[in-house]
C-alpha cells in the first residue's frame, strides 16, 4: 500500500471551534472521526488524559499552552506522539490521523450513515466483503461472492437465474443497490445475482434486518449495497481481467481510470460468456463441433453477457459530483430435447435482457458540519423471451405465435433522493432528514393493461444522540404516500453501547427494532401468466408487508499489533404480517397471497482473526423458519438450519502469493406441506457442503494470475424442493452447483506509477 | 514485457463464440405398406388398427356394447354405430313412452368436440334420458332403456331402467384410466371393447354422420375414425401420394376432428363403391409418426365390401 499511510500527518484546519481542540481521525477513506481514543496531553505544568468523543474531539479550554506534547492510542490504531504548536492568539482545532492496525476491523461503510464511518461505529451490524476477498474467491458475480455469507442461501433457476433468501426470508425482501439506488428487474420478485458484475466494485456491504426507514419497500430481510470504485490510483490506470473455468465460463474485461478535466474518470467493458453445462459433461469438456441431437439440451444454459460502464467524480472541499451510466445485455439460449418421435425438430427459448442505469449523485457542504446529499437515477430494465421453432436437418428457425410464447417485461424506476444532514456538536447529536421518491413503471404482456404505474413518495428522518456515556441511540421514522396504498409508517430504534476494556480491547453491544415493510409489486398485484408450464396470476388486493425486528449482538474485539480478532454473538427475530408468497390456489394455478405471518429467528457466533499474514474467519448459525402447520397439526413451530462457514487466507513469498480457502455447509432445510389437505409430508432439501480454493499469485508488477478449483464437494443437483421458488415441486432434484471446476485467471494492471 | 505477452497470448487462445450447431440426418422413411381390413360385408365389425405395428389390434361387434364413458372428461360416448341416440326427460319415473321421441332425439356427431355429443358434460349430472338402443347388423331395432348419469370421484354411476321401470338397475363404472373410454352394455354391464388407447391409431367402423343438405339428416356411414388420444390427420388432394414427404407433412396444421378420414374416400355410384384415389391422408400418431395413407379398394379378393383395402407408408 501507499507508504504515506504509515506516517503521522498533521493537517491544519481552521474551522468554527471556540478553544483548543484536538479532533482525532482515520486516514481511512471517509477521514471518520475516532471516538473513544485516549490522549495523554503534556505541557509545563501537567499531565492531563482525555478521551475523545463521538465526534473525535476533545476540547481543552487552557488557552495559553504554545506547546504540548500528546501520546494518543485508539482500539484498532497504531498509537502515536507528537508534538503541537498552538498559535496563541487563536482558537484552533489540529486534526491528528490515526493508521489502523488491521483494515478489516475498521472498514469503511456507508450504508445507512450519515457519512463514512468504521463498520464497528455504524448503529448497524454490517458486514462488508471487501475487493480483496471478490479477488481471492474470483468471484465474477454477485451470485459467486453471495455463496459464501452467512445467514444468505441461493437457488438457482435455468432460466430465471440465481436468487437468494437472507435470514431465512426470500429474496423479495431484500433490496439490492448500487450506491444507493435500488437495481430493477425483480422476475418473480427476485433480481439475478448473475446479472450483477463485480467488475467495477470497489466493496459491498450487507445489511442484515429493516432498513426501510431511509431505503422503504423491500429492505426487510436485508440490503445489499455494491459500492463502485471512487479512486483511481495515479494519473492513468488499465486493467484487464480474463477468467476461465472449466464448466465453460469465458469472461473477459477491460477497464481504466484516468483524470480528464480535473474528474475522475472510469471506463470499462467487457464480456461474459458461458457455454452451458450439462450434468454428464466431463469436468474439461469443450464441444467444438456441437451437433443439433439430443446433446443440444443443456442444465444450465449457455449464456453471454456485455457490459459497460462510464463514469466520472469530482470532489472538492465542499462538493462531491458524480454520474455513473451502466448498460448490461444478456442472452440466454434454452436449447429444447430434440422432439420425439424423429428427433429432427425443436423448440429452443431465447431470453434476451438489458439493463441501463444512470446516477448522478451531488453532495454539497453546508455550514456548521452539515451538508445535503442528492441522487437522481434512471434505472431501465428490459426482457425479452421468445420460442423458435428449429428445424435440426436444415437448421432453419421460425419464432413461434402465441400468447406465452413470447414475452416482454421492462421496467422504468426514477429515484430522486435527497438528504439532509447535520451535526450539533453541542449536544453530541447527528441528525438526517430526507425525502426519497421512486416511480416505477411496468410494461409487458404479463402485465394487465400492458402497463401499470407506482409511484412512492417518502419522507424520512433519523437522529443519533450520544450524550450519555459510552451510549449511542439512533431513532428513525419515515412516512410515505403510494399512489396504489396507504404505506405504514416505519419507526426504527438503534442502540449501541461501546466501552474500552483495556486500551486493545473493545466491547461493544448492539440491540435494535425496526419495522420493515415491502409494498406489493406491480407484477404481484397486475402479473398474468398462463401457458403450458404456467399459471401465476397477480392480486390486485395484496396489502402491504410488515414486519417487526429485534436484534442483538455482543462484539468482542482485541488489537494487538502481532493478533487481531473479533468475535461476535447476535441473535435475529424477524416477525413477518401478511408475507406475501407465491402460494398454489389450485393444482395449475399460482398467485400472490398475503400468509398471515411468518417468523424466522436465528443465532450467529462469527471469529475473525488476524495473525502475521493469515487471516481466517470461523462462523456458526442456526436458523429457524417458521412452519405455518404447526397452527393447526400437531408438528413443530419451528423448522432449524444449521450453517456453518470457514475462511483461511495465507500470504507468503514476499506477499507475492496467496492460498485461500472458502467453505461452507449449508445445512438441509425441512419443508413441510399438506397434500389433498390431509396429510403431512416432510421433505428436506438435503444440506450440502460449498467449497473452493484459490491461489493467486504476482507473475509481474503487472500480471497477476489465479488459479483454483471452485466447489470441491463437486455439487451438482440436490435432492429436495426449491425454497419459494415457483419452479418447485415436491421430491425433485435442485440444481446447485455444475460439479467441481477448475478456473484460471487472468489480472493484468498497468498503471503510470508502476511504470515508473 | 515478457508477462504482458504471455497475459496477451492466453486472452487470444481463451476466446469463445457461440457456435452454429451441426444439422443431424433427416429420418429415413419405412417402407410402404398394403393391407386389408374386413368389416364384413354387413359392417357388423369394429377394428381397432395399428399403423405402426401394421396389425389388427382387436375386433368387435359393434351390438356389443351401447356407451362409453370418457376417462378424460365427462361425457359419455353413444354407439353410433348403432345409429343410438337418445332424449331428455324430465321424470325418469313417470315418463313410461317414447311419445316425441323422433323430435327430440339426439345423435352424437362424430367430431370428437365435446359439445358434439349429446350427453355432454354441461348437462351430464342434471338430466334424465330415454335411449334408443339402435339397431343390429341386420336392421332390428333393439328397443329403448330410460337412464341416469352422475360422474362422482373418478367414477361413473348409471342408473337405469325399461320404459315401464322394470328391470331397474344402478351400476358404478370405474374409470379405466389406460383406455379413453369405459365401455357399457344394458345388459353385461362393463365390456372390454378398445384396447389400451396408445396402442392403436384408427378405427374401422360404421358412425353417424350428419347430412346438412337437402334437410338435416343423420345417417349411417362406414369409414374410419381416429383415435381420440393424440391422433391428428389431414386430408390431402393437391398433391401427389408420392410425393407427399415428412418435409411436406410437418408444414402442415393438422386437424383433430376424429372424422377426418372419414367415410368419403369412397363413392357410391349407384351400383357399387368407387375409391377417391386422388385423396391422401396424413396421420399424426399419438407417438408423434407421421403416416402418409391412401385407399385402393373396398372390396376383398372375392369382391365382399366392407373391406377396405389401403397402402400406408412412415414418412
Amino acid at each position: 500500500m501507499k507508504s504515506f499511510l504509515y506516517f503521522l500527518f498533521i493537517s491544519l484546519f481552521y474551522i468554527y471551534a471556540n478553544s483548543q481542540s484536538l479532533k482525532v481521525i482515520s486516514s481511512e477513506e471517509g477521514k471518520y472521526a475516532i471516538e473513544q481514543a485516549k490522549v495523554i496531553v503534556k505541557h509545563q505544568l501537567e499531565t492531563e488524559i482525555f478521551f475523545t468523543n463521538r465526534l473525535g474531539i476533545i476540547e481543552m479550554n487552557h488557552k495559553h499552552f504554545v506547546e504540548i506534547k500528546v501520546s494518543v492510542s485508539a482500539f484498532g490504531y497504531l498509537s502515536i506522539k507528537d508534538t503541537i504548536i498552538y498559535l496563541e492568539s487563536e482558537s484552533t482545532r489540529i486534526e491528528l490521523t490515526l493508521n489502523p492496525i488491521s483494515k478489516e476491523l475498521t472498514n469503511t461503510v456507508i450504508t445507512g450513515q450519515y457519512e463514512p464511518v468504521s463498520e464497528i461505529k455504524s448503529m448497524h451490524k454490517i458486514r462488508v466483503i471487501n475487493r480483496e476477498k471478490i479477488d481471492n474467491m474470483a468471484a465474477q458475480n454477485l451470485k459467486d461472492v453471495l455463496t459464501n455469507e452467512m445467514n444468505i442461501r441461493l437457488s438457482q433457476d435455468n432460466t430465471l437465474g440465481s436468487s437468494l433468501s437472507i435470514q431465512g426470508l426470500s429474496g423479495q425482501n431484500v433490496k439490492i443497490l448500487m450506491d444507493g439506488v435500488p437495481i430493477n428487474g425483480r422476475l418473480n420478485g427476485n433480481i439475478d445475482l448473475s446479472q450483477i458484475n463485480l467488475n467495477n466494485i470497489e466493496r459491498i456491504e450487507i445489511i442484515e434486518g429493516p432498513l426501510s426507514v431511509q431505503y422503504g419497500t423491500d429492505a426487510l430481510a436485508g440490503t445489499i449495497n455494491l459500492i463502485t470504485k471512487k479512486n483511481i490510483s495515479g494519473k492513468f490506470g488499465i486493467k484487464s481481467n480474463s477468467y476461465y473455468e472449466s464448466s465453460g465460463n469465458f469472461n473477459q474485461s477491460i477497464s481504466s481510470g484516468f483524470n480528464f478535466l480535473g474528474f475522475n474518470a472510469f471506463i470499462n467493458g467487457g464480456r461474459n460468456y458461458f457455454d452451458g453445462w450439462k450434468t454428464i459433461d466431463p469436468t474439461f469438456f469443450y464441444d467444438f463441433n456441437p451437433i443439433a441431437d439430443t446433446s443440444r439440451f443443456k442444465d444450465w444454459k449457455p449464456r453471454e453477457q456485455y457490459f459497460a460502464r462510464a463514469a466520472i467524480n469530482k470532489k472538492t472541499n465542499k462538493t462531491f459530483f458524480s454520474f455513473a451510466t451502466d448498460f448490461f445485455d444478456e442472452k440466454i439460449i434454452n436449447r429444447g430435447l430434440p422432439r420425439e418421435p424423429y428427433l429432427v425438430t425443436a423448440l429452443d427459448d431465447y431470453y434476451y435482457t438489458q439493463r441501463i442505469a444512470n446516477n448522478i449523485t451531488y453532495t454539497r457542504n453546508l455550514k456548521r458540519n452539515s451538508k445535503i446529499s442528492t441522487i437522481l437515477a434512471y434505472n431501465y430494465f428490459n426482457r425479452i423471451s421468445y420460442t423458435k421453432f428449429k428445424d435440426l436437418v436444415t437448421l432453419q428457425e421460425r419464432i413461434v405465435d402465441g400468447e406465452g410464447e413470447n414475452d416482454t417485461s421492462r421496467f422504468d424506476n426514477i429515484t430522486i433522493r435527497s438528504v439532509y444532514t447535520n451535526k450539533i456538536e453541542k449536544y453530541q447529536l447527528d441528525y438526517e432528514i430526507g425525502t426519497d421518491i421512486n416511480t416505477e413503471t411496468a410494461f409487458g404482456k404479463r402485465i394487465e393493461n400492458n402497463k401499470q404505474f407506482l409511484g412512492d413518495y417518502a419522507f424520512f428522518s433519523t437522529f443519533s444522540f450520544s450524550g450519555i456515556k459510552n451510549f449511542d441511540i439512533k431513532p428513525g421514522i419515515r412516512y410515505a404516500f403510494n399512489t396504489t396504498y396507504v404505506p405504514p409508517v416505519i419507526p426504527s430504534l438503534h442502540l449501541k453501547y461501546s466501552k474500552l476494556i483495556k486500551e486493545n480491547s473493545n466491547l461493544v453491544l448492539r440491540g435494535s427494532y425496526a419495522k420493515g415493510f415491502r409494498a406489493p409489486t406491480l407484477k404481484e398485484l397486475h402479473f398474468y401468466f398462463v401457458d403450458i408450464n404456467h399459471n401465476i396470476q397477480g392480486n390486485p388486493n395484496l396489502e402491504a408487508e410488515k414486519s417487526d425486528n429485534f436484534s442483538l449482538g455482543v462484539i468482542y474485539m482485541k488489537a494487538n499489533k502481532k493478533v487481531t480478532y473479533k468475535t461476535e454473538l447476535s441473535a435475529f427475530y424477524n416477525d413477518i404480517n401478511n408475507l406475501i408468497t407465491l402460494a398454489q390456489k389450485t393444482n395449475t394455478e399460482f398467485s400472490y397471497f398475503n400468509i398471515n405471518t411468518f417468523i424466522t429467528k436465528g443465532l450467529n457466533l462469527q471469529t475473525d482473526i488476524y495473525y502475521k499474514k493469515i487471516k481466517a474467519n470461523l462462523g456458526i448459525a442456526y436458523i429457524g423458519r417458521y412452519n405455518r402447520l404447526s397452527e393447526f397439526y400437531d408438528v413443530e413451530k419451528f423448522l432449524f438450519t444449521p450453517e456453518f462457514r470457514t475462511n483461511i487466507m495465507y500470504k507468503f513469498n514476499k506477499s507475492k502469493t496467496e492460498i485461500s480457502l472458502f467453505y461452507k455447509y449449508n445445512g438441509a432445510i425441512e419443508v413441510f406441506s399438506l397434500i389433498d389437505n390431509s396429510d403431512i409430508i416432510s421433505s428436506k432439501i438435503q444440506g450440502f457442503n460449498i467449497a473452493d480454493i484459490t491461489l493467486q499469485h504476482k507473475i509481474s508488477n503487472t500480471v497477476n494470475i489465479t488459479i483454483g478449483s471452485k466447489n470441491i464437494f463437486n455439487i451438482k443437483n440436490i435432492n429436495g424442493v426449491a425454497i419459494g421458488g415457483t419452479h418447485s415441486s415436491g421430491g425433485n432434484t435442485v440444481p446447485m452447483g455444475m460439479g467441481r471446476t477448475y478456473f484460471l485467471g487472468l489480472n493484468l494492471d498497468i498503471n503510470k506509477k508502476n511504470e515508473k | 514485457m515478457r508477462s504482458k505477452l504471455f497475459y496477451l497470448i492466453v486472452i487470444f487462445i481463451l476466446l469463445s463464440c457461440e457456435k452454429e450447431e451441426l444439422p443431424v440426418e433427416a429420418p429415413t422413411p419405412g417402407e410402404g405398406i398394403k393391407t386389408t381390413v374386413s368389416m364384413q360385408p354387413n359392417y357388423q365389425d369394429q377394428i381397432f388398427f395399428s399403423l405402426q405395428n401394421n396389425n389388427l389390434v382387436s375386433s368387435n361387434k359393434k351390438t356389443d356394447w351401447d356407451l362409453a364413458f370418457s376417462v378424460t372428461s365427462e361425457y359419455v360416448r353413444l354407439n353410433s354405430s348403432k345409429f343410438m341416440s337418445v332424449m331428455q326427460i324430465e321424470d325418469l319415473k313417470l315418463k313410461t313412452d317414447t311419445i316425441g321421441f323422433y323430435f327430440n332425439k339426439r345423435f352424437d356427431k362424430n367430431t370428437g368436440k365435446i359439445s358434439d355429443f349429446a350427453i355432454n358434460r354441461k348437462e351430464l349430472n342434471s338430466n334424465n334420458y330415454i335411449v334408443d338402443l339402435g339397431f343390429d347388423e341386420n336392421g332390428k331395432h333393439l328397443g329403448f332403456r330410460k337412464m341416469k348419469i352422475k360422474y362422482l370421484n373418478n367414477s361413473y354411476v348409471i342408473e337405469h331402467s325399461n320404459l315401464d321401470n322394470s328391470n331397474n338397475k344402478s351400476e358404478i363404472l370405474p374409470l379405466q384410466i389406460d383406455n379413453n373410454y369405459t365401455y357399457f352394455s344394458f345388459d353385461n354391464s362393463i365390456v372390454n371393447i378398445e384396447p389400451f388407447k396408445n396402442s392403436w391409431d384408427l378405427l374401422f367402423t360404421q358412425y353417424v354422420h350428419f347430412f346438412y343438405e337437402p334437410s338435416f339428416t343423420p345417417y349411417l356411414v362406414t369409414g374410419v375414425l381416429l383415435n381420440p388420444y393424440n391422433t391428428l390427420a389431414i386430408k390431402i388432394q393437391d398433391k401427389n401420394y408420392d410425393e407427399i414427404d415428412f418435409d411436406f407433412a410437418q408444414s402442415l396444421i393438422f386437424d383433430s376432428n376424429l372424422d377426418v378420414i372419414g367415410y368419403d374416400w369412397k363413392t357410391f355410384t349407384g351400383s357399387d363403391f368407387k375409391i377417391e384415389l386422388n385423396n391422401s391422408y396424413i396421420i399424426k400418431n399419438n407417438k408423434g409418426f407421421y403416416y402418409k395413407l391412401r385407399f385402393l379398394d373396398f372390396y376383398d379378393n372375392e369382391g365382399n365390401k366392407g373391406s377396405p383395402n389401403f397402402e400406408y407408408q412412415l414418412l
